[in-house]
């Protein structure tokens, strides 16, 4: 695929998750955390919660619909950075509406350097995160491949 | 609170066990991180960590902080060096530019290596609880 200018600003389509309360406690089971409000709905309801929340890594399994004309590679992504801004508090029963876009594109030799920024919002219309992903992609192995 | 100017190091071991279950959790099942072979055909030494395990484990850092009422408001990560399944030290230096907001530098090194893998940043602000408030979004029947 061509990385051209032209594709900075394409936006997914929204996508909402549905943010299951075993899903949360699975996730920060896996990674060992050990925060009681991510697990244990009792501490988090004394932490002022309704229900468990995620914790600070999570917004990135939540996942948006594909950018329109854009096709990334199978293999060979390097996620080289990752940020996220944090508003309203990710818990369970929650529904969270996600959009990508393209935010910065550049491009140096056979690597392709973009930014993708997805935006979560919650069913109060309250913004949740802003994540942005730094992927270095190379593109000769794609042309072989 | 007493907010300490360094945090941890806290070791953590992080083995390919943690990454099948870690995959698993987080919906992300590129095969570089748990077969040994994939890896290898990749140019890689073997199994590496999902960096966005790496960036996580952080929040054991921030458990104190939490717990005073802080929250995260922006959390950075830079991806620098492959790791592979190891024993992880993960560490943190702070900053109070204001009487209620917190800015940590974090590292996470392989242990024996002097080069950190990830390197990163938080912000944590004191919150009051009841601007937690989600709870009151909600209405029952």
């Amino acid at each position: 695929m061509q990385w051209t200018d032209e594709l900075i600003g394409r936006h997914s389509a929204p996508r909402v998750h549905h943010i299951d309360r075993c899903a949360l406690q699975q996730f920060s089971c896996a990674i060992g955390l050990t925060y009681p409000p991510y697990c244990d709905t009792e501490s988090a309801l004394q932490a002022g919660y309704p229900d468990v929340i995620a914790p600070p890594s999570f917004p990135f399994t939540l996942a948006a619909n594909t950018i329109p004309g854009i096709d990334m590679p199978a293999a060979g992504i390097i996620h080289g950075e990752q940020d996220f801004e944090y508003g309203a508090p990710i818990a369970a029963g929650d529904h969270i509406s996600v959009v990508s876009s393209i935010h910065a594109l550049k491009r140096r030799a056979n690597m392709v350097f973009l930014t993708i920024r997805t935006v979560g919002t919650n069913q109060r219309d309250e913004e949740a995160f802003v994540s942005q992903s730094l992927l270095l992609i190379n593109t000769s192995t794609q042309e072989v491949g | 609170m007493f907010v300490p100017k360094s945090l941890g190091p806290v070791e953590v071991s992080v083995t390919r066990e943690q990454l099948v279950r870690y995959a698993a959790a987080s919906g992300d099942f590129n095969p570089i991180h748990y077969d040994t072979l994939t890896a290898q055909s990749f140019g890689l030494p073997g199994v590496i960590i999902h960096g966005m395990l790496s960036m996580g484990l952080w929040d054991l850092l921030f458990v104190p902080f939490y717990q005073e009422g802080y929250r995260i408001t922006h959390f950075h990560a830079r991806f620098r060096q492959i790791v592979q399944p190891s024993q992880l030290i993960l560490s943190g230096t702070v900053n109070s530019p204001g009487p209620r907001e917190l800015r940590v530098t974090l590292a996470a090194h392989v242990k024996g290596e002097s080069k950190a893998a990830v390197t990163g940043e938080a912000a944590l602000v004191l919150t009051p609880r009841a601007s937690h408030g989600t709870a009151t979004g909600q209405v029952r029947p």
